[in-house]
């Protein structure tokens, strides 16, 4: 039968990330702490695992990596060799190195460049034994010999498992010419036989091509007690008993003799006599499930809902005063289906942050700074695409901390505070939202050389006033970058508004406070998940539209007097003395025929990054939660859309993309920096 | 009536890789992430096959074999257990415990069938 193993690659790949995962964790750990058996062994066990699954998948860059890492790590784990702070960085740089090897074998790139020298440096550490170098070819004699096979199985034979009478199948498939003959005498009376213990033994005489071993190989699993014992008949040299055999030859058997008995090795070379203890670990009942059909799930749920709504409206339509009940529970029960299905798709963040722990070791150790990097709510759960998508601009806002944020122990002695610095990640829910903080207590944003820098950009007028707030959004803009000199750590001047992009392509925002020479605080917020949203259905001309909730403030009716032109800048009005622009949607989304103008009927006030702007409708139909259909997918990107979703009645209706609208409607007017996204 | 599997193993990769080959082979196949999952999965069924890992959380190999042992169900089923060259020692515990027979990782499935025929009707 032919079993193609690609199809448990990608299962092997993401296991392998996880093992690495914990590898790295435990090794930090090791490096703080010194020497612990228990991490030891989880590291190890890591390692072993690895080795065992990518020999197993073919994956030999990394199977051939891990045994040597693994040997290495043996030792250490029996104690022969101590860790120090050198083999830490040993190990950890051979953590990446397998993290890239396996990326290359799943990408077909090419493999890390140190892998050769890492592999090097580990086999210095712990040279291998040559003992396995000797691997000795059997080959069968190709004339017939006569063998005699005594089989007296232990009493307790079927205790483990073994049926003898395969065994005896098996032998005579090897054999030319097979007799054999039962010998029956040991069994009992029926008064003292015991059903469950073997009586019966075997003789068997055999003419085969195969030689001895392959013969005894058959018997490889059998206890030493059962072992038969094979002589040659009309050879002088007899053969030694099996018994002593298994004991004392410890060479592997050939490949060649019989495939699928022999290829099973029976005894392998002892290259090392650890012990491997159990590890004990929280084990997490998981299922693991492809994405792909997970979100076509969560998709067909989504469309259920929407198919239940359908009826619903029918039902009302044809039956206007009767409720029926079955319906009302149905609609229950497909409701907290849908919940249920979104929330298949959360995980906690805790993975991205525990990859913060490595950066922010290296970096401080590289640039000589102390930190400590603290972390709260790593369980926080959170949409796995999020999940998968924050870790960049998380990383890239981790290094800018320990950059630019944390002082050298001088500076900080000087500045009156304890030489090592702290970062804190944080994670926790907030309304609909899913915040992180990353916190130092560095020297903080210096709000004037902000500003100079971006004058000196162009990025505001020098007659600008602007608030705090607003100077330190300034760092979110493009090309703008607050390093002295371009570092191989801080990126090449790509700095805080490719992580802004990042995080607004997660329909996502962010913001910064800082308190010079106290520290620095940016604060991310995104969606907690990107299959669904809260949204306000409104009406213009015939359309039907859906605000994202999160960003609406309020609704108004304004008076006549409270529009006003401003000449070259559009519309605004006047909310409670505040000025805010006003978006006529219906022109900006083409929807009025013949310039018939709108009515002031209602404004929609949304906030965007803290600034405020109204948008005209013409009807507000209600607030409802719609399950977010890509556009890109099947049509394009449009500006000022973030997609579709099907309404209750079946009808399509367009979400809007607040920060999308608002920044191509206002490029001229509004600042820059403060555009942020909505949702 | 089909052939019953019990394939443990912590690792996804191999558990499935296992199970899928026995499942072509016939078997309908249980699944244990760990000895003590495995334990809980099987109590009162008939099993034909076991096969096991051996270095895993929460249970490992030896003492699932010890204690399937011990269940009337499970005197003489066949159990296999999958160990590393690196583990010689483990394989004498293992048949102390009762393993039937052992496969060595890496192994590839048709060299899987081949040790199952040996022990399996």
């Amino acid at each position: 039968m032919q079993i193609d193993l690609n199809r448990f690659r990608a299962a092997f790949f993401e296991e392998a990330s996880e093992h690495l995962q914990n590898m790295e964790a435990s090794l930090l750990q090791l490096e703080t702490q010194g020497s612990d058996q228990e991490l030891l062994n989880t590291i190890f066990r890591a390692a072993h695992s690895i080795k065992g699954a990518s020999a197993t998948f073919g994956i030999d860059s990394v199977a051939k990596f891990t045994h040597v890492l693994e040997n290495l790590l043996d030792r250490m784990r029996e104690g022969t060799i101590l860790p120090n702070g050198e083999l830490c960085e040993l190990l950890l740089k051979s953590t990446d190195v397998l993290s890239g090897l396996i990326q290359s074998e799943r990408t077909q790139c090419d493999p890390p460049e140190q892998t050769a020298d890492v592999l090097r440096r580990l086999e210095a550490y712990s040279p291998e034994s040559h003992a396995k170098a000797a691997v000795v070819a059997r080959h069968d004699d190709s004339t017939l010999k006569s063998y005699d096979i005594r089989f007296r199985p232990s009493r307790d034979f079927f205790h483990s498992g073994q049926n003898p009478l395969l065994l005896l199948e098996e032998v005579k498939s090897l054999c030319k010419t097979f007799e054999i003959v039962a010998n029956t005498s040991e069994i009992p009376s029926l008064a003292e036989l015991d059903p469950e213990s073997c009586y019966v033994t075997w003789t068997i005489t055999v003419q085969t091509e195969r030689s001895v071993d392959a013969l005894r190989d058959v018997f490889m699993f059998v206890d030493d007690a059962s072992q038969p014992v094979i002589n040659e008949i009309g050879s002088a040299t007899k053969t030694v008993p099996e018994l002593a055999t298994t004991v004392a030859n410890p060479e592997p058997p050939t490949q060649s003799a019989s495939p699928g008995v022999t290829a099973i090795s029976a005894q392998v070379p002892e290259r090392r006599s650890g012990e491997d203890r159990r590890v004990e670990q929280v084990s997490r009942e998981t299922v693991r499930v492809d994405r792909e059909r997970l979100d076509k799930m969560i998709n067909q749920i989504g469309e259920l809902v929407i198919g239940t709504s359908m009826v619903e409206q029918d039902w009302s339509r044809v039956h206007p005063d009767m409720e029926s009940t079955a319906l009302v529970q149905l609609g229950k029960i497909v409701r907290d289906l849908q919940e249920m299905s979104l929330s298949l798709r959360m995980v906690p963040i805790a993975a991205t942050f525990q990859k913060m722990t490595r950066i922010v070791r290296d970096l401080s150790h590289r640039l000589g700074r102390q930190v400590r990097l603290d972390m709260e709510g790593e369980d926080t759960e959170l949409d796995k695409t999020v999940v998968d998508q924050i870790g960049d601009p998380l990383l890239h806002m981790v290094r800018n901390s320990v950059d630019h944020g944390i002082e050298s122990p001088e500076e900080r002695i000087a500045a009156g505070k304890s030489p090592e610095g702290r970062i804190c990640l944080k994670a926790y829910h907030q309304g609909g939202n899913f915040i992180i903080e990353i916190e130092d207590d560095g020297r903080g944003l210096d709000r004037d050389r902000i500003l100079r820098k971006a004058i000196e950009r162009g990025l505001v007028a020098e007659s600008e006033t602007l608030s705090e707030d607003q100077i330190f959004a300034l760092i979110f803009a493009p090309g703008f970058s607050t390093a002295e000199a371009v570092t191989d750590i801080s990126g090449r001047g790509v700095g805080m508004d490719v992580v802004r992009r990042n995080v607004e392509a997660l329909q996502g925002s962010i913001s910064v406070r800082s308190v010079k020479g106290q520290g620095c605080r940016v604060i991310v917020r995104l969606p907690l998940t990107l299959a669904i949203l809260d949204g306000l259905l409104v009406r213009v001309a015939t359309e039907s539209y859906v605000i994202p909730l999160l960003s609406v403030v309020e609704s108004i009716k304004p008076g006549s007097s409270d529009v006003r032109s401003i000449l070259g800048r559009g519309e605004v009005i006047s909310l409670r003395g505040e000025i805010v622009p006003l978006l006529r949607l219906d022109s900006m989304l083409s929807l009025r025929a013949g310039g018939t103008k709108q009515q002031e009927s209602l404004l929609v006030i949304v906030e965007d990054q803290g600034r405020k702007y109204s948008l005209a409708v013409d009807e507000l139909l209600g607030q409802q939660q719609v399950v977010i259909k890509n556009l890109e997918t099947n049509f394009q990107k449009v500006p000022g859309v973030a997609g579709a979703t099907i309404l209750g009645d079946g009808r399509v209706a367009l979400i809007l993309d607040i920060n999308g609208l608002c920044s191509t409607t206002l490029r001229t007017s509004a600042a820059p920096a403060t555009s942020g996204a909505a949702v | 009536m089909s052939k019953m599997a019990l394939v443990v193993d912590d690792s996804t990769s191999m558990r499935q890789m296992v199970a899928f080959t026995l499942q072509s082979a016939g078997f309908t196949v249980i699944e244990g992430a760990d000895g003590k999952d495995a334990l809980g999965k099987v109590s009162g069924k008939a099993v034909n096959l076991v096969v096991t890992d051996l270095n895993m959380p929460v249970m490992d190999g030896i003492s699932l074999i010890r204690e399937l042992r011990k269940l009337p169900n499970f005197k003489f089923t066949p159990i296999l257990m999958l160990t590393t060259e690196s583990q010689d020692t483990k394989k004498q515990e293992g048949k102390a415990a009762g393993a039937t027979g052992w496969l060595v990782k890496p192994f590839n499935p048709e060299q899987l069938l081949g040790v199952v025929a040996k022990v399996v009707h």
